[in-house]
């Protein structure tokens, strides 16, 4: 490890983080960096599932919204404390993946599928209980967040518990991957039954991650109910769950700060690119196609790729303007 | 109370559908012991092992192991009652690092949990030095001398082989099942295993060794299994073994492998 240089990188991008808001404190520019920070932490969760236990979920807008909906029912319905209610969130959203235990004993396409059904089933879920959810209209009037006497009812404010959450969860990620419950992790990804006969049970394993990677997608789902106040069951699709998905490989798999460039290269081309109406899904899955056949690295592998492109075109140009002796 | 048997196998049978790989198998493995298992190709040597490491559950029979029995267990169980074993295909994790492929076998030696690793305690920090210096110690028992970050996947068969070796090592097994340890090796790398799997004896650690190559398992093995068609065949030294009479000719009946 680069000691020196990646502490004193650290330390420049803390600064940049911190005094963004402030050279740029364009409301809406603010609430696109908003959102990325959420979608950083839901596509943290989902790396730390797909990426290092190998559990390909598509359904993990299910845990998102369930964290939404808990917030947003627990300060509206129910008089709870937003930062309770913040709380409850991760919480109901990870007794929920508990209840997946039994699913974990799947594999591959099959837990995949298990996963997507598990979304759906959610999705209709908060569609159709109205007494609990408002049902199609939505959950309005949510309060903002705060924490004690400090309401963060703008971006500007937001942008802070957001990145706290975003942070916490990245450091806390970077300990459980370096150690031995990363290890097993990343054992029951690249041989399961090598790591059984290791004597890791991965049924145990895979049920801790799912639990883990649900509570933070609970805190994002809850971060958004209160930067939003509002919810719609739409807001939390299979869509959405292929979204997190997107952000986790574009940003590399088996890359915890890729999952948060991920997120915010996907949150910021999807607003910005709003001109490009529906033929945006169409570069999207394109990028996606092409990340993939790199091999997973997602963008990380770019400035490697350009830098072998600028040297074979380098080199084509020196071989045709100063033929080596001999040459013709 | 004296301990007689580490391994106890009786009438142990494995059917697939209609086919009966191991039929009523029945094996005796001492404490300390190096025992080899040889037979023809589809003797059903590995199904014996993976039903013996629990990757497999046997259809009936009973499998004692120091005591308990265990067939049937789940193979991270058998795995942290003191049996660990290595592949014919091997199993490594590629992507991991050689230090970090045999500190995963150290797994069941620490304790941390998901708490412990988010808050850096201190049981975590010293289980993990633990762990790192268990698995340099591996590494150099079984003379794998690489840099410990090289991806195993990277290494050279010989070198794979070995590792996938330091990793059950590391585990601290009572028994150690090896399913064809010296399969692409050269023979220096050969005589490299005969030595190890002395040195890894002369630990207290009985091993189950499956080989085809037979100067290997007759050099090594103080008693030798013979199996054939999912039956026992014969048991016995070496020197009985070669002279066995059934041995021959179920060996005879194919090319000779030696």
């Amino acid at each position: 490890m680069g000691g020196r240089r990646s502490a004193l990188g650290w330390v420049v991008l803390g600064i940049a983080v911190l005094v963004l808001p402030w050279i740029l404190p364009q409301r809406y520019f603010l609430r696109v960096v908003d959102l990325a920070l959420i979608y950083g932490t839901l596509a943290l969760g989902l790396q730390l599932l797909v990426g290092w236990a190998g559990q390909l979920s598509i359904g993990h807008a299910a845990f998102y919204g369930t964290g939404a909906y808990t917030s947003a029912i627990l300060t509206t319905k129910l008089g709870v404390p937003v930062e309770a209610a913040f709380v409850g969130g991760g919480l109901v959203a990870s007794l929920l993946a508990l209840t997946l235990m039994p699913i974990t004993r799947l594999r591959g396409n099959e837990l995949a599928v298990a996963t997507l059904g598990f979304g759906v089933i959610i999705h209709a879920v908060i569609l159709n209980e109205e007494w609990l959810t408002e049902g199609p209209f939505g959950m309005m009037r949510i309060p903002p967040l705060r924490v004690g006497p400090l309401l963060l009812n703008t971006e500007f404010r937001f942008y802070y518990a957001a990145l706290a959450v975003t942070a916490i969860t990245y450091f806390a990620f970077r300990r459980l991957t370096r150690s031995r419950f990363g290890r097993a992790l990343e054992a029951i990804r690249q041989n399961e039954e090598a790591a059984r006969t290791c004597g890791i049970n991965p049924v145990v394993y895979k049920s801790k991650v799912f639990v883990i990677a649900a509570f933070t997608a609970g805190l994002a789902g809850s971060l958004f109910a209160h930067l939003n106040g509002y919810l719609n069951p739409n807001d939390f699709t299979f869509v959405e769950s292929i979204n997190v998905l997107m952000m986790v490989v574009v940003g590399g798999l088996h890359s915890l700060g890729g999952a948060v460039v991920g997120a915010v290269l996907l949150v910021f081309a999807s607003e910005y690119l709003r001109a490009l109406r529906e033929y945006r899904m169409i570069v999207f899955g394109a990028v996606l196609i092409l990340l993939m056949a790199l091999g997973g690295e997602g963008v990380r592998a770019v400035p490697r790729l350009l830098l072998a492109a600028a040297r074979q075109v380098f080199r084509a140009a020196r071989h045709r303007w100063a033929p080596p002796p001999g040459d013709g | 109370m004296a301990e007689p048997v580490l391994l106890a196998v009786q009438a142990v049978t494995k059917r697939f559908g209609g086919l009966v790989a191991l039929d009523q198998v029945s094996l005796v493995v001492e404490p300390g012991e190096i025992r080899g298992l040889i037979g023809p190709n589809g003797a059903g040597k590995t199904t014996l092992v993976n039903v013996l490491s629990g990757v497999l559950s046997p259809t009936s029979g009973s499998i004692r192991f120091a005591g308990a029995e265990i067939a049937g267990q789940p193979a991270h169980r058998i795995a942290l009652l003191g049996i660990r074993r290595t592949f014919q295909t091997l199993r490594l994790f590629a992507e991991m690092s050689a230090l970090d492929n045999v500190a995963v076998g150290y797994h069941g030696h620490q304790r941390a949990e998901v708490a412990d690793a988010l808050l850096k305690t201190g049981r975590a920090r010293r289980e993990e030095q633990e762990t790192l210096e268990q698995s340099r110690e591996a590494l150099a028992f079984v003379g794998l001398t690489v840099s410990a970050g090289t991806p195993a996947g990277a290494l050279a068969y010989g070198q794979q082989r070995l590792l996938e070796l330091a990793r059950g090592l590391v585990g601290r097994p009572r028994l150690l099942l090896l399913d064809e340890p010296a399969a692409g090796m050269n023979p220096a790398e050969c005589d490299h295993l005969l030595g190890l799997i002395r040195r890894i004896q002369a630990r207290g650690v009985a091993l189950l060794i499956i080989e085809h190559r037979m100067d290997l398992i007759m050099e090594a093995c103080e008693q030798i299994t013979v199996l054939n068609y999912g039956r026992n065949l014969a048991e016995g030294a070496p020197a009985e073994i070669q002279a066995h009479k059934d041995v021959i000719e179920a060996y005879l009946g194919q090319t000779r492998r030696a």
